[in-house]
């Protein structure tokens, strides 16, 4: 009888089973689907405790008033123009007339208005709250709606980055209709204006976005996040995938179309499959050797310095991206008009600098740790790449590999002599040093130079040459003062499905999934 | 047996007690701020402070720890760190997929187990012994991710036949959620089955040769019947408890399974939450885990007079 049940049971489930349906994982939905590998979203609210994750999904639905393009400039995306006034207090935003929300209502400077009032209110949970009311540059002293379609911004002071605040990828300040939180203000789901509308969230296992049907789009050409968007298919699924094999088999298998940001070992490999293609684009975000200056060792500038000259720069760009990055001394990317020349002023490779340095700092060997992970394989590739060269000059030097969690929590606390690390990618040159200065007492892992610190407030203040100058003098005490080292800038490669049609990768990181269609006969 | 029952569930306390303060004191002592983590490099620190003081970090730890025993025996498992959902709302989300994947699997593993590891008995020594064996020895050899990614490699990507990434419940669609579950159910009914079926086989190798085993055939019952009716309800009250072993610990811990098929189970949602130091989730996590162990172990415990009628509880 127990035999019977069991062959019972299954001749049920292999009658269930039918391979043809399989490989298609899917819903029995005809609506064309765009899948990307993606991680765990935290909140669909922008801003507000983000990840990564959040911002790959929201850049999609949601659109702030300015954007960056793919030459890493400022343009109007959900205002059609803006002005600044001459003594950069009054900034005006004139929204397009075509603006409709999800629901579609349409965005007025009323909403605008609302959605600031939300996120200057410090119970708001917006992580950038710091960028706007006086803590980190200029406050805004108010936000008016002038009609319905212009709102205009007064700040407390001159500020020359207030756009590229606004237009900060890790923080969206979108548009958002009320009806995205509840009566009583809790957070529901982003009704804004981008050309996909958040549909579903399963967490742990995807986040669904439908085609916005009366999405208008903009005519200017497509760049970066700016420009004409349209929705080429009905609907992207970013599915939680946390597992390089399980990623690596879905793209070859056909269950996902897209994965962004590859190791480029990963993507060497996959690139022998005929489904799939990979992107390359060179990146933004900055590798680099992190100096805790605070150490009673690395607080010596020499020893600073001794390091810096016991490695040979090239070597790690080369090895680790496999030859698809460059070393680039400088906090600002090599892609961006703010890298002149000025910026490739690098560290020398001498030997015989580092050991008169350090006989004149009376390096007696104490021990130096760089911290790592092995969870991000640069990060591990770059620790040994300067162990080997640190060992070589004389450094006792020693790795010490930890958790990623782990590792963050260590960096955020400063609790590090040297560690091999990634910023992740800001698109404006002074957001770049604005994440790595600050003040110690606060931010442990910040350079805390007072000489770099004014350079950089002036160039908050400045315009076009004169801002050039002071990033320019910020790079040369940087190359003094040795607070970090960087590396190169992370190459951005992007695995992609063959059937995906004008899907291009960009300095931005983040996949865009606008003006990309599905040809069906792959 | 009521009696027995009920001591055995007042044991639960201290156990429980015991896995709080543990779970409690480990996740305080790993390094990593959750806030901070949570926070990432714009420093906030309104924000911040604010964080705390909703979570309840500002405060000493054993006040900490009292707070959060005060509202578990309330049955409020707090929210998650992390993504702000109820962790009591998550946890029982995430089991019942891992609760699926585990029964089936441990199910279809015993069934097959039984009836391989008797026969293995019954043949001692002989040809179909030796390949049972042979195969019992080298199911408990794989590792259960590098069998999860060769099941992936072959039926998933070389053949297509079923999907390696996502997961559809069976109760939204029954076949296509099938069809999601077959590959992490072989994998772990591969994985499991060689520790019962070597259990059964030796145990039933023991009863055997016992007298009444040689009774029973000299009065001329079938081998079948002496097999399955004589010998195998003597030889299963271990192999009885291996299983709620087994099932008590992938209940808890299917997470490479769970990653490496990406299923949103308990086990992956533990291995983020830790990841992540989202401590409310992790520690509601364990008090799950625990609880589901110790019951499982205790229903398994009440069935052995069901098997043997000589045990008494």
């Amino acid at each position: 009888m127990r035999t019977l049940i069991f062959f019972a049971a299954t001749a049920l489930l292999l009658s269930l089973w039918w391979p043809e349906q399989a490989a298609q994982n899917n819903t029995a939905e005809q609506a064309t689907e765009i899948r990307i590998s993606s991680g765990v979203m935290r909140s669909s609210n922008p801003g507000v405790n983000r990840s990564s994750f959040s911002d790959d999904v929201l850049i999609h639905v949601v659109e702030p008033l300015v954007v960056h393009r793919g030459d890493l400039s400022i343009a109007p995306m959900a205002a059609s123009r803006y002005d600044i006034s001459e003594d950069l207090k009054t900034y005006s935003f004139t929204l397009r007339d075509d603006l409709r929300f999800h629901n579609g209502e349409p965005v007025l400077a009323a909403h605008v208005k609302m959605n600031w009032e939300k996120i200057l209110d410090p119970s708001s949970g917006f992580q950038c709250l710091p960028f706007y009311n006086g803590k980190m540059g200029a406050k805004i002293l108010s936000v008016e709606a002038i009609d319905e379609q212009t709102i205009e911004f007064q700040l407390d002071r001159p500020s020359n980055v207030f756009l590229e605040k606004l237009a900060y990828i890790q923080c969206p300040v979108a548009v958002l209709h009320p009806d995205s939180w509840d009566e009583t203000g809790r957070w529901l789901k982003p009704i804004a204006t981008g050309p996909f509308k958040f549909s579903e969230w399963k967490k742990g296992r995807y986040v669904l976005l439908k085609k916005f049907d009366a999405y208008q789009p903009r005519t200017d050409t497509p760049s970066g996040l700016a420009g004409k968007k349209v929705a080429e298919v009905d609907q992207l699924r970013f599915m939680v995938i946390t597992d390089l094999m399980a990623t690596k088999a879905a793209l070859i298998s056909g269950q996902v179309d897209l994965s962004g940001s590859m190791a480029p070992i990963t993507a060497l490999e996959l690139r022998s499959s005929k489904r799939l293609s990979t992107l390359d684009h060179p990146g933004l975000s900055r590798r680099t050797l992190l100096m805790q200056t605070d150490d009673p060792l690395l607080s010596d500038v020499r020893i600073r310095q001794a390091l810096s000259h016991a490695l040979e720069m090239k070597t790690f760009a080369d090895v680790s991206s496999l030859g698809l990055a460059k070393h680039n001394p400088s906090t600002i990317p090599l892609s961006s008009k703010n890298h002149t020349d000025a910026h490739a002023i690098a560290y020398e490779y001498n030997l015989e600098k580092t050991k008169a340095l350090l006989q004149e700092a009376g390096y007696q060997g104490e021990e130096i740790v760089i911290k790592t992970t092995r969870e991000e394989q640069a990060y591990f590739d770059n620790a040994m790449i300067a162990e080997a060269m640190f060992k070589k000059a004389g450094f006792n030097i020693k790795i010490e590999v930890m958790e990623l969690a782990t590792l963050l929590g260590n960096y955020f606390e400063g609790n590090y002599q040297l560690m091999s690390f990634e910023y992740s990618p800001r698109l404006s040159a002074f957001m770049n040093y604005h994440t790595l200065m600050g003040d110690k007492k606060q931010t442990p892992n910040r350079w805390d130079d007072k000489l770099a610190k004014d350079l950089l407030l002036q160039a908050a203040m400045a315009t076009g040459s004169q801002q050039q100058i002071l990033f320019d003098q910020i790079h040369q005490r940087m190359m003094q003062e040795v607070p970090v080292i960087n590396l190169y800038n992370a190459p951005i490669i992007d695995v992609v499905s063959n059937r995906l049609e004008g899907y291009t990768t960009w300095s931005g990181v983040k996949p865009r999934l606008w003006n990309v269609s599905i040809n069906e006969k792959i | 047996m009521l009696s027995y029952f009920l001591k055995r569930l007042l044991m639960i306390v201290p156990t429980l007690f015991c896995v709080t303060l543990t779970v409690f004191v480990v996740m305080r002592l790993v390094p990593g701020d959750p806030v901070l983590l949570v926070m990432g490099d714009v420093k906030n620190p309104e924000l911040i402070a604010q964080m705390r003081e909703q979570l309840g970090l500002n405060q000493a730890i054993h006040l900490q720890y009292i707070d959060w025993i005060k509202k578990l025996l309330q049955l409020d498992f707090g929210t998650s760190i992390v993504t702000g959902e109820p962790v009591l709302q998550a946890m029982i989300q995430r089991f019942g997929v891992t609760a699926q994947v585990v029964v089936i699997s441990v199910i279809f593993a015993a069934l097959i187990a039984i009836l391989a590891g008797t026969i293995a008995a019954w043949q001692h020594n002989k040809m179909p012994d030796r390949w049972i064996v042979v195969f019992a020895v080298f199911c408990m050899s794989i590792p259960s991710f590098w069998l999860g990614i060769a099941l992936i490699l072959i039926f998933g990507v070389q053949l297509q036949w079923l999907p390696t990434v996502g997961y559809i419940s069976p109760l939204q669609n029954l076949t296509e959620g099938i069809q999601f579950l077959i590959l992490p159910i072989a994998t772990l009914v591969l994985t499991e089955m060689g520790g019962i079926l070597r259990m059964v086989r030796s145990t039933t190798i023991d009863i055997l040769q016992l007298d009444y085993i040689t009774h029973a055939r000299a009065k001329g019952l079938g081998e079948m019947t002496v097999l399955f009716r004589h010998a195998l309800k003597n030889s299963f009250i271990p192999t009885l408890t291996l299983i709620g072993l087994i099932m008590g610990s992938l209940l808890g811990g299917a997470a490479v399974i769970e990653t490496v098929f990406t299923l949103p189970g308990l086990g992956r949602l533990l291995v983020t939450s830790i990841n992540g130091r989202d401590y409310m989730m992790v520690q509601g996590i364990m008090i799950l885990v625990s609880t589901t162990y110790v019951m499982i172990n205790l229903l398994i415990d009440m069935l052995y007079p069901l098997f043997d009628p000589r045990v008494k509880l």
